[in-house]
């Protein structure tokens, strides 16, 4: 072929792409015409690149949001995971970011339902699910000073959440579900109730907490940018009587350190 | 444990039988005394380890204070028409800083354009043109990184009638232009071969042997009209030759067992690595 007339790599790229990416009967036509013979058709080995596209995202979506793909059944996460792609499909070189905007998007797409309705379950739980996974990959807690057990009184001492802990108010009880699906038994359905959790990791491994108001409200003031223990205090102390919070909250500190809840700043 | 190994190229030691790391392993290396963990050294997929800073980063960490290393990527795209992904190649080095890999490979191939990205390894148009792309690209990716680059013939279910040049020639002319070098998948040989109905044999001599530092051994899948590279098998009786061929055409170098899916217990993965040291061993009692 002469060289004037062969289409240039960017056309090549673009074309074969759409047709991987987004398979319909004018790309596929496109990039058939641009394929040298063979005894499989055109259609066959376009399906085989395209086919392997969408079952590597699947793929990379059920693993990431594992208990929501349990409590729908495979075939409606599918739904939901291919409607997802069309919408926003991946870019950059992380498969790791593919899930980044699924909770979001999840909850573009739910009905104007009150707090609690079920309608609402995909996209809190794959908030969750979300948190969980990057708790997984963060910089934790591990190998980080930990803060004294006394921390409570040192009034100077900083503290700050790690960039594995995650703060979540959830109009579901999520956490027998969670239990359910990673012991592989038959997944329940989360009750409807106000749920405050933390999603941390210990030991590189990652957790769910379920958290009272009180300690809720400290660990958001004490936040990722750190504070110290007794202005968190303070400054949570709105949510529950300080006395008590504080009273709450010496004794609980240690379990939270360990816990991967919090760090030394 | 490898015997003949044979002198550096592009300054590229020989290191002998390798596995993949994978995470289903992870805590049996961190169980097992290093001494046995039975091979030379390990190959990990790049992206699987940048930005992670969880247990996967914790299990390289002690892997790499004991075997040497090497990044095996899937997302450079030296293939495509987009600009080279600056921040994906300052990630690249980053982990590269960390692990201190004896090399840093990826694919003849790309994934993605205008930004979107399809997560395989795209097949080329083999033109003059996207071979001076493609060699410009590398020799940027080289002076970035400060290393020679080694690349590796991909599996493919289709050609380009823009073509110009089979394979083979496309990547010997790109290792002999930029100095890169050239890892050597013997199962996607195989694979393209089949698929492509090409002489795998003549491929494989074809190659500059001076540049080739690295073979690959995995498993396809048979889907009847076609192979497809799923690494979730044992290596075919089909390509152990072509192995025991391009470690006659190399004079040996380093080996690495693929298996990325279905993926069995490590011992099971020692058992097919020692196939591969039989397979050498022969090659060698037949030239003696």
């Amino acid at each position: 072929m002469p060289e004037a007339a062969a289409p240039d790599l960017a056309r090549i790229q673009a074309a074969f792409l759409q047709a991987v990416t987004r398979p319909a009967s004018d790309s596929w036509t496109r990039a058939a015409a641009l394929l040298a013979p063979s005894p499989l058709s055109a259609q066959r080995r376009l399906s085989l690149y395209a086919r392997g596209y969408r079952a590597r995202l699947l793929d990379s979506l059920r693993r990431e949001f594992p208990t929501l793909c349990a409590l729908t059944g495979s075939e409606v996460f599918d739904l939901f995971a291919d409607s997802y792609i069309a919408a926003c499909p991946p870019e950059g070189p992380s498969l790791h970011r593919l899930g980044a905007r699924f909770p979001a998007w999840l909850e573009s797409i739910q009905p104007d339902v009150a707090a609690g309705a079920a309608e609402s379950i995909p996209a809190q739980l794959a908030r969750l699910e979300r948190a969980w996974s990057e708790a997984l990959r963060a910089p934790g807690p591990e190998g980080v000073a930990a803060p004294p057990v006394d921390l409570l009184l040192h009034p100077a001492g900083r503290l700050r959440l790690p960039a594995t802990t995650s703060l979540m108010a959830l109009d579901f009880d999520f956490a027998p579900l969670v239990a359910a699906v990673a012991e592989g038994r038959a997944p329940t359905t989360p009750v409807a109730r106000p749920s405050l959790v933390a999603v941390a990791r210990s030991g590189y491994r990652v957790g769910l907490h379920s958290l009272s108001s009180g300690r809720h409200a400290w660990l958001a003031a004490v936040g990722h940018e750190g504070a110290s223990a007794m202005e968190a205090v303070a400054r949570a102390a709105s949510e529950a009587d300080a006395g008590d919070l504080l009273a709450d909250l010496i004794l609980w500190t240690p379990l939270a350190v360990q816990a991967g809840l919090i760090i030394a700043d | 444990m490898t015997t003949g190994r044979t002198r550096p190229r592009l300054g590229l030691p020989h290191l002998g039988d390798g596995l993949g790391l994978r995470d289903e392993h992870f805590g049996h290396l961190m169980r097992t005394p290093p001494g046995q963990w039975g091979v030379d050294w390990f190959e990990i997929i790049s992206e699987n380890f940048i930005g992670h800073h969880g247990w996967a980063a914790r299990v390289l960490e002690h892997v790499a204070a004991h075997r040497p290393v090497v990044m095996h990527g899937v997302s450079l795209s030296i293939g495509s028409t987009d600009p080279l992904d600056r921040a994906y190649l300052k990630d690249l080095a980053g982990l590269a800083e960390r692990v201190k890999p004896a090399w840093i490979s990826d694919h003849l191939c790309w994934t993605g354009v205008g930004g979107a990205n399809s997560h395989d390894l795209l097949p080329m148009p083999l033109t003059e043109a996207a071979l001076a792309h493609v060699a410009d690209r590398v020799r940027a990716v080289q002076d970035i990184l400060g290393r020679p680059l080694v690349i590796e013939n991909p599996s493919s279910y289709l050609e380009f009638s823009a073509s110009q040049m089979p394979e083979w020639a496309f990547l010997g002319r790109l290792a002999e232009d930029t100095g890169c070098g050239l890892l050597l998948d013997c199962n996607n040989v195989h694979v393209s071969a089949f698929n492509h109905r090409l002489d795998p044999v003549a491929y494989i001599q074809a190659l500059p042997a001076d540049h080739i530092v690295q073979v690959h051994l995995a498993g396809p899948s048979d889907c009847g009209d076609h192979l497809m590279d799923t690494h979730d098998h044992p290596v075919p009786d089909a390509v152990w030759p072509l192995y025991a061929l391009a470690q006659r055409h190399t004079g040996g170098v380093s080996t690495l067992l693929e298996w990325d899916a279905a993926i069995p217990p490590y011992d099971e993965l020692l058992a097919e690595l020692a196939k591969a040291r039989l397979h050498r061993q022969h090659r060698e009692a037949a030239v003696a």
